[in-house]
């Protein structure tokens, strides 16, 4: 199990670093330099050159790459061009309340998705179950913006009773988790009852009810751990969208977060600080993926089985 | 037309029946279909006997032993007729409840493929002590639960060790003598065997036909084996039931199959079709057609489309019952011969 | 000896055709039942032929005539929809941007499918090198969130319809690198192409006859499950300011216009965002319905 870990674990550094080449490749391509953004169009191109070739902007392309990963490994992301203060300065003050947006994004999509999708597959073609996968048929073709934009005029300017900008007491934590988790719910719900259905259907359910069981105890006991097993999956890929997710809420509820910094940062064309903050929110994604992959590996015999023969 | 067959052969008497099934009858409903699954069949089976059901894919086999299990798929699947007496005492009315005392204490089933009846998240000896821990306040012991599951792996044949591996560790012939052990975990005293061995290499059939019948004398169960293997039932069984299209169109004891010469011509097919060793043909003998569909069943006799010796009275009358001591055949042919 | 092959090929030809057809058929009565399904398929047709005649009914003027006396209305039967802040008729505007996201989706999905299938042929095809420089590049892309893809793209290249475009369309690639790759890998080894090869059947014969039908299946349903999601990432791509700008009446940039006014008009949010749900939902629904209607297991 340790080796199966630390395997994985090393087979993310590839993937971490194929990934922050392809974000640096795309961002080389921003037409104009650092220096001009840092010093302004005014200024003379004499000295926009100079702090050009300080900043290594005129070395190729694959030595900048692994410059930073260099810098990368000692914890220096660069500085950002617009305030000179470091990117991991920037980055870490903002990073906490994303991620904790999108940790209680998925956790409130999991308590409530997952346990409904399986009462919906248990009772399968009743009003409950129809009315549920409904639901999530609309939830899922909701963007999440508009979600929180509609949730703001109903609770906040109309009704008054929730707050809809910052997050500065439990209450301001409401609408902006409420509409992260809004898609995933659906997709759970979808997902669980999927599995769940198909779980029930299997040959070894047959047997357990065959030996007597309690029907109970054979939905709970045999079909349901077999049935999450898709759908821890499918939580941490989840995970990934709300990452994405996190930058639309984030704008919507006036959140000072890493997304809302990465969007000002786009708007300011500063190269630095976009690329640090957006190689963070990937490598944070990569985690989630690698605790997902061992949490599999730890529930499910079968998968044990396979890399134990691997060494 | 009922076919209640003669028991003589062992001289069971009437009231020592484990198990009489009268004029079943079992429907599918799908969205827009009714498929007639079981039409009618009737047999009876005693203490301490082997009854084989053979006949083709679709005939209805899987169905009646499901029926009598009362594990027909909920929404579609319906008993619309007849009765299953088990020790005397009808259990189509029964409650879930009092179903689940019955499933695994007193009926048990084996089913066609092991490789996906075993949870593949439990270890092999958790699945084995749950048949025991779901009925221990009947089967009377509490305690020593664990040792019971050892003697078990061991009946079977497994070294009780492997109680701590997963399903996905064991072969196709291993999992069935697990299922093996699970099924008569609390001494049932009917076994159902859905073509239990028909998913694994031949070699291994063998050994766990071997398992079973020795296991069968062991615990005195009752046994009804399903196949579609001829040679299969010859080993196992004492009695034998064809049955075609959701009937049984010919029943009797092991001989009367096997070595009597008057047959249904079904029973004939199916015996025709198995190639002789001995002669070298250049075509097998399959029987010509196949089996009608069970939302369109034809009139009167059912394999009349297929037989060779249909006569006009084939396709509009059902067949009567031609007996003669255990062995009865369901054929207007041999009805009329009879009366000759 | 030719001659037999010809024969068998033209059987061959006839045989496929006719599979063809009545897989299509089976799968259309198949799907007709369900009922879901039915009314997405309506509903995309209604908002298809909307973007298209809808222009063609209300002149674009419609759409951009502002007219401040009436800024900001509730829906009446002036304006169906009400009015936004500059006074122009929310549902004009509405008709008016179906095609962008529409569009937007087509060319998204249809160009990531067409490049996807390239890279997975040529990937599952030639092997060795290629096919592993290949998936390690399509490795990398699925781990990076289609958000974050997009904005990183429009970061550098700037905002608008063509970058997002590229956003998605390089998002959406690698599902269908794997599934033809997937495919290849599992076809090529089964006896029946090795048959085909024995007799002399071209590689790229093989390819269209064998690889292609199997995998389209799984295509569509890909296809049809990631259409609606494309279609809200687009969207708040221009809410965001990075996709299509305002004036043009795109439904995510007319949410991006209107949210300053949201304290005085709910209209200016509810419809777009509305056309938005509508759109996803319609193409999710059908989705399913085609993933349940071409997936054995599911039927009861």
């Amino acid at each position: 199990m340790i080796r199966y870990i630390t395997r994985r674990t090393i087979s993310l550094i590839p993937i971490l670093l194929g990934i922050i080449f392809i974000i640096m490749g795309i961002m080389s391509l921003t037409p104009g330099s650092p220096g001009l953004v840092i010093l302004g169009p005014d200024a003379p191109p004499e000295a926009v050159e100079e702090l050009n070739a300080e900043l290594g902007y005129d070395q190729p392309f694959l030595s900048r790459y692994v410059t930073y990963i260099g810098n990368l490994v000692k914890g220096d992301l660069g500085d950002s061009y617009r305030t000179g203060r470091p990117v991991w300065y920037e980055v870490s003050r903002r990073l906490p309340t994303s991620v904790t947006l999108a940790i209680l994004g998925v956790g409130v999509a999991m308590v409530i998705g997952i346990p409904l999708g399986i009462l919906s597959a248990v009772k399968q073609y009743s009003p409950a179950d129809v009315l549920l996968t409904s639901l999530a048929m609309v939830l899922n073709s909701m963007p999440t913006f508009w979600f929180g934009l509609m949730a703001i005029i109903l609770f906040s300017l109309r009704l008054g009773i929730l707050p809809s900008t910052g997050l500065s007491s439990p209450a301001h934590y409401v609408l902006p988790v409420a509409a992260l988790a809004s898609y995933t719910i659906a997709g759970l719900l979808r997902l669980s009852r999927t599995t769940m259905l198909e779980t029930i259907r299997q040959d070894y359910v047959r047997t357990a009810r065959a030996k007597g069981q309690k029907e109970k105890i054979v939905i709970f006991k045999h079909a349901l751990g077999n049935a999450l097993l898709p759908v821890v999956t499918y939580a941490g890929m989840a995970f990934g969208k709300m990452v994405g997710g996190v930058v639309a809420v984030e704008t919507v509820f006036s959140i000072d977060g890493v997304g809302n910094m990465v969007l000002t940062a786009i708007r300011n064309k500063d190269v630095m600080l976009v690329t640090g903050g957006i190689v963070c929110l990937a490598s944070i994604y990569m985690i989630i993926l690698l605790l997902v992959d061992v949490l599999y590996a730890v529930i499910d015999p079968r998968v044990r089985e396979k890399y134990r023969n691997q060494y | 037309m009922r076919l209640i067959p003669d028991l003589g052969i062992r001289g069971i008497n009437m009231d020592d029946r484990l198990l009489v099934i009268e004029n079943l009858k079992i429907e599918y409903h799908s969205d827009s279909n009714v498929f007639h699954a079981v039409n009618g069949i009737s047999f009876e089976l005693g203490y301490k006997e082997t009854i084989g059901l053979v006949g083709e894919t679709g005939a209805g086999k899987t169905t009646t032993a499901l029926a009598i299990m009362q594990l027909l798929p909920e929404r579609t699947g319906f008993i619309t007729d007849g009765r299953i007496l088990f020790k005397g005492e009808n259990i189509i009315g029964k409650d879930r409840a009092e179903m689940q005392k019955i499933r695994g204490a007193s009926i048990s089933m084996i089913f066609q493929d092991p490789l996906t009846c075993l949870n593949p998240l439990m270890t092999v000896g958790e699945q084995i002590k749950e048949a025991l821990e779901i009925h221990k306040e009947s089967i009377g012991s509490v305690e020593h639960i664990d040792q019971q599951v050892n003697q078990l792996f061991e009946m079977v044949g497994i070294p009780p060790a492997r109680g701590r591996e997963f399903p996905n560790q064991f072969s196709g012939g291993m999992k069935q003598r697990v299922m093996i052990a699970i099924a008569l975990a609390c001494n049932p005293e009917l076994l159902i065997a859905d073509e239990p061995t028909s998913a694994l290499d031949v070699t291994i059939q063998a050994q766990v036909l071997n398992l079973m019948a020795d296991l069968k004398k062991k615990i005195n169960t009752s046994m009804i084996m399903i196949s579609h293997d001829l040679g299969v039932v010859v080993k196992t069984c004492d009695r034998v039931a064809i049955m075609y299209a959701g009937e049984i169109v010919e029943i009797g004891a092991v001989e009367d199959i096997y070595a009597d010469v008057k047959h249904h011509p079904y029973t004939e097919g199916l015996f025709g079709a198995i190639p002789d060793i001995h002669t070298k043909v250049s075509r097998l003998n399959a029987i010509d057609g196949l089996m009608p569909d069970p939302a369109n069943l034809p009139t009167g006799c059912k394999f009349s489309p297929r037989c060779g010796h249909c006569m006009g009275i084939c396709k509009t009358t059902p067949p009567g019952v031609w007996k003669s001591g255990s062995h009865s055949i369901a054929c207007h042919l041999l009805v009329k011969e009879g009366d000759e | 000896m030719s001659n037999r092959i010809t024969s068998q090929g033209q059987a061959n030809k006839v045989i496929w055709a006719y599979k063809k057809k009545s897989v299509f058929w089976d799968f259309w009565k198949q799907i007709k039942h369900n009922k879901a399904a039915m009314f997405g398929m309506i509903l995309i047709t209604i908002i298809v032929l909307m973007a298209i005649l809808g222009p063609v009914v209300i002149p674009y003027e419609k759409a951009i005539v502002q007219d401040s006396a009436q800024r900001l209305q509730s829906p009446s039967l002036a304006h169906w929809f009400g009015t936004d802040n500059y006074g122009r008729d929310i549902f004009a505007r509405i008709v008016h941007g179906a095609k962008y996201s529409l569009m937007i989706g087509v060319v998204a999905v249809a160009v990531g499918i067409s490049l996807g299938c390239i890279l997975g042929t040529v990937s599952g095809y030639f092997g060795g090198v290629i096919d592993n420089a290949i998936m390690r590049v399509t490795d990398c892309i699925v781990c990076i969130p289609s958000t974050l893809l997009a904005l990183t793209i429009v970061a550098a290249l700037g905002g608008g319809l063509g970058k997002v475009l590229i956003a998605l369309i390089i998002a959406n690639i690698p599902v269908y690198t794997r599934v033809i790759r997937s495919t290849i890998l599992n076809v090529t080894e089964s006896d029946y192409i090795q048959a085909a090869k024995a007799s002399g059947t071209p590689d790229w014969l093989i390819i269209i006859k064998h690889v292609l039908p199997n995998a389209i299946g799984v295509i569509i349903v890909q296809a049809s499950m990631t259409f609606g999601d494309v279609i809200i990432t687009a969207s708040t791509m221009s809410f965001l300011g990075l996709g299509i700008q305002p004036p043009t009446p795109e439904w995510g940039s007319m949410l991006a216009e209107g949210r300053g006014f949201m304290l005085y008009s709910t209209s200016i949010m509810l419809f777009p965002g509305l056309a938005i749900v509508l759109t996803a939902l319609a193409l999710n629904l059908m989705g399913d319905g085609l993933r349940d209607a071409l997936d054995p297991r599911l039927r009861n």
